[in-house]
């Protein structure tokens, strides 16, 4: 087990009251599998990862366990989770431009990564830099090497973010949305190099998206979160053949297909995080909710081997 | 016909005092038309001038050249546009920034309707308002509401509600959807087929997401780099795509399924800089199946079959 | 009722306001200095241009709490109606200012072309003059006096204020809201006034507290040269004007209105620059 989540609890204050991003979420990960999480805006996806990798502002609070290879992560000092941030738990952000320092090259950025974590010569960097810029499938990575982040595009900045994240051999790398500022056909191409490189790599990666169909393109097992809340877990064929929580299936009815159909719309909108509705959380825009539904909130429970959903309703 | 827009040109120029003279060539002839009651869904990736032509068309930018007829009558020369802004709408994609902060509601849905003397006194024009938020499937009560109290679902109700008051027969809808999560999606795209329907209106629906156009459209364009490359009913579109761009680019959706995997064949490269498109056919350096005569000679949107046009020396 | 309720933008940035430290200070001094500045005729303790020549520079005692000048007159008074006069000259000549800047950036960011090319010339060849002496030629022309004060002060404040709004309505023009206005059919002059003018003027807000200190400053070093407000009325900078001959002799007759003019000044800072952190977006975390 490369990573085990236990009651994790996220919590901020602001002026309309406390916000709780992330309520009691628990999943394990295992090594070489891609877990990919998906929710809509306000689900606490995001902040799901960043408090993973210790990126969260002091003032916001996070509680229960992280728990990855034998450390503890919650409550572990800023110096130490700065060795293991980079080196052995690597993220990849949706803005690939504000991840760069604009001043800097890609070869000076990745050799600084290189040499912060690293006992080793300017030459080793750069070497190894260039070796992962291959793999990244930049064109001319000696040129790349030598650029500036401006002069790169869109794609090409988030192949050397990948590069970069991928160089040090770590043990997890948290993907944040890589591809949703890039266009489609740069997505794909993107996809497909994750793809290609998971099997050269021993990490595990977590990739946190709003899009099903990226999800289903890279996750191994699939987590659904709704509200702060994880609502469904299950290896991809499971979730897709028969998704089980009613959240998971207006997902995909809502979802326009290439074919047509779809676009079956779920009534109401995401609620506040700061005022949760009582009981389940989805009940109020949920078509089978009852009385329990709306007192009693479903906890996690393991329906079939492997398959996860949080709902009175189901099995 | 409602719209026709002929040979739509716009050329964005920036520099010449000092610095070197930069024509940026957004929309490069661009023609197309548009029935009563027809969505026409304009699909491209960032870059191509979808957005342009939307704009042009209304004339909210200037056109270098060509020509738009509305309703048989020449616009493009007309001075004062203001009368004719009752006839014709738009929806942005991010309802918040496209409405004033400081505004209520009732005036953000109701200037429309005092600026084309529809109503004649305050109390009319609220009682319109009100009908027009139930309409979009808001509360009366919201009259009084400012933009930022509602959810990004609502915004954009309130944003068709605005673009309905005037009742123009024609709404550029400029990716209208992108920004909202996929289950509101499904509500707005639901709205916006139903208003079409009770009232005939013509989309321009302008979007980066194939399987949406697929869902709301009649017939679907498609530009690169500032030009049309396809023009043909849904159904051949997505049936029978001819362009080799139109076919990387549904090659590269992904669809949520239990089967789903990274896209196996992808489109090479990034949409070019349209400072300095390539040569000849702009899509031939990322085109599989281009040759010689692809580099040289730039291909005209020809009619291969009744209503199916391509841009493309190999088809 | 609802329609009489503040917006909640403004809401917010009034509750975050009353939370700044810099404005509570900076707001009670400036409440303070107005105050007495209003209720000087009821406040001060004597007539301010009335001295008793027997009483002549006195210290500080009991009846007269901050001494009395070479003219006997109570300073502790013309402390207080100095107030009065500053406010009067600064917050007028702001005003003005502010009035016309406004428009005339507003207008230049709106329409632009030449009239935005001209404007700006003329605003850079006004602000390249030392601020002080801006006012203090126009003060030799029109010659000293309330009234002038303020048409010198106006003046130098007034290509700021320009320069200002151009720049915070240069930003909003490029909103989307401003397209689509023009989307909807509004007029150029609508644009203007519903979407460009409201949208425009947290920064204004914020440099007219600071000009105000500023203003309140050049106000007195003008009358400090003799250019300002003139005798009898009393004025902090003519106060210690008249104070250099009796520079060591009588410190009180300077320290006064020293301390006043500091202490004022200093308010307008920490209200101005407490503003600034709330109504400044970039300054938010």
């Amino acid at each position: 087990m490369l990573l085990k989540v236990s009651d994790l609890r996220v919590s901020y204050r602001t002026d309309e009251g406390i916000v709780r991003a992330v309520e009691g979420v628990s999943f394990t990960l295992e090594r070489r599998k891609t877990l990919a999480v998906v929710g809509e805006s306000g689900s606490g996806k995001s902040t799901l990862a960043l408090a993973i990798i210790g990126l969260l502002p002091r003032s916001v609070e996070v509680e229960g366990s992280i728990r990855f290879l034998d450390m503890e992560l919650t409550g572990m000092k800023e110096e130490e989770i700065r060795k293991l941030r980079g080196d052995r738990i690597t993220i990849v952000f949706q803005e690939p431009m504000t991840a760069l320092n604009p001043v800097f090259t890609v070869g000076r950025f990745m050799k600084d990564i290189y040499l912060t974590h690293r006992e080793g010569s300017e030459e080793d960097a750069l070497s190894l830099a260039m070796e992962w810029l291959g793999k990244v499938k930049v064109p001319g990575p000696e040129k790349v090497l030598n650029s500036y982040p401006h002069e790169l595009s869109g794609g090409m900045r988030q192949r050397v973010l990948i590069a970069a994240s991928l160089m040090l051999e770590p043990d997890l790398v948290l993907m944040d949305e890589p591809t949703s500022a890039l266009d489609v056909s740069v997505q794909a191409q993107i996809l497909r190099l994750i793809a290609e490189l998971k099997s050269q790599v021993s990490a595990s990666f977590i990739f946190i998206t709003h899009n099903l169909g990226v999800a289903a393109a890279v996750g191994d097992e699939i987590a659904v979160m709704y509200a702060g809340k994880l609502v469904e877990l299950a290896s991809k064929r499971n979730l897709f053949e028969e998704p089980l929580h009613p959240y998971t299936k207006g997902l995909m009815k809502a979802v326009p297909r290439i074919r047509g159909g779809g676009v079956e719309p779920i009534p109401g909108s995401v609620p506040s995080l700061v005022n949760p509705p009582k009981g389940c959380r989805f009940h109020p825009r949920c078509p089978i909710a009852d009385e329990r539904c709306r007192e009693e909130e479903p906890e996690l429970r393991e329906i079939r081997p492997g398959h996860w959903v949080a709902c009175h309703k189901v099995g | 016909m409602l719209l026709v827009v002929k040979d739509l040109v716009k050329h964005y120029v920036s520099g010449g005092f000092l610095s070197k003279k930069e024509v940026v060539r957004a929309v490069e002839g661009v023609s197309f038309t548009l029935d009563r009651g027809e969505t026409l869904g304009l699909v491209g990736e960032s870059g191509s001038g979808k957005t342009t032509v939307g704009k042009t068309v209304l004339r909210l930018v200037e056109p270098t050249s060509g020509r738009i007829l509305f309703e048989d009558r020449d616009i493009t020369s007309i001075r004062d546009m203001r009368p004719l802004r009752k006839e014709m709408q738009i929806v942005y994609q991010d309802p918040m920034s496209s409405m004033n902060p400081r505004m209520r509601i009732a005036d953000i849905v109701g200037r429309p309707l005092q600026i084309h003397g529809l109503v004649s006194s305050r109390r009319e024009r609220d009682d319109r308002v009100r009908e027009l938020l139930e309409r979009v499937g808001l509360s009366r009560e919201h009259l009084y509401r400012y933009p930022h109290e509602f959810s990004g679902g609502q915004r954009q109700r309130i944003a068709i509600a605005r673009a309905l008051a005037s009742e123009p027969k024609f709404v550029v809808l400029d990716e209208p959807t992108s920004a909202l999560d996929v289950s509101v999606q499904a509500q707005i795209l639901r709205l916006l087929k139903s208003l079409q329907e009770e009232r005939g209106l013509a989309y321009l629906f302008i979007s980066h997401d194939l399987a949406v156009v697929r869902n709301i459209s009649h017939r679907v364009a498609v530009m690169y780099a500032g030009k049309l490359v396809e023009l043909a009913s849904v159904e051949e579109i997505f049936g029978e795509p001819l362009h080799p761009y139109t076919n990387g680019l549904l090659a590269s959706v992904l669809e949520p399924s239990p089967e789903a995997s990274a896209p196996e064949e992808v489109l090479p490269g990034e949409p070019p800089d349209p400072r300095k498109p390539p040569r000849g056919c702009r899509f031939h350096p990322r085109c599989p199946i281009a040759d010689e005569r692809c580099r040289e000679e730039e291909p005209e949107l020809r009619e291969i079959r009744p209503g199916h046009w391509v841009a493309c020396h190999k088809v | 009722m609802l329609r009489l309720e503040l917006d909640p933008a403004t809401r917010r940035t009034l509750r975050r306001a009353t939370k700044n430290r810099n404005i509570r200070v900076g707001g009670a001094i400036v409440a303070i200095f107005v105050l007495m500045g209003l209720l000087a005729p009821f406040i001060s303790p004597y007539d301010p241009t009335q001295g008793n020549l027997r009483d002549s520079l006195l210290p500080p005692c009991r009846k007269y709490p901050f001494g009395t000048d070479f003219a006997g007159r109570d300073i502790l008074s013309r402390v207080i109606w100095g107030a009065r006069t500053s406010l009067i000259v600064s917050t007028v000549s702001v005003f003005i200012a502010v009035i016309a800047g406004v428009i005339v950036g507003g207008l230049s960011a709106y329409v632009g072309g030449w009239l935005d090319e001209v404007v700006t010339r003329i605003m850079d060849i006004m602000l390249s003059f030392p601020d002080i002496l801006l006012a203090l030629f126009v003060a030799a022309i029109v010659g000293p006096g309330l009234e002038n004060v303020i048409v010198a002060v106006a003046l130098y404040n007034f290509p700021q204020f320009v320069r200002i709004m151009r720049g915070s309505a240069l930003q909003v023009k490029e909103m989307e809201y401003v397209e689509a206005a023009k989307a909807i059919g509004e007029s150029n002059a609508s644009i203007f006034v519903r979407y460009l003018l409201p949208n425009s003027l947290a920064p204004i807000v914020v440099h007219a507290t600071l000009r105000t200190a500023a203003s309140i400053l050049t106000a007195a070093g003008l009358s400090f040269l003799g250019l300002g407000v003139q005798p009898p009325i009393p004025e902090w900078g003519q106060m210690m004007s008249d104070a250099r001959t009796y520079l060591v002799t009588a410190p009180h007759v300077w320290v006064f209105p020293g301390i006043a003019l500091f202490v004022t000044v200093l308010g307008f800072n920490l209200l101005g620059d407490g503003l600034n952190d709330v109504l400044n977006p970039r300054t938010e975390v």
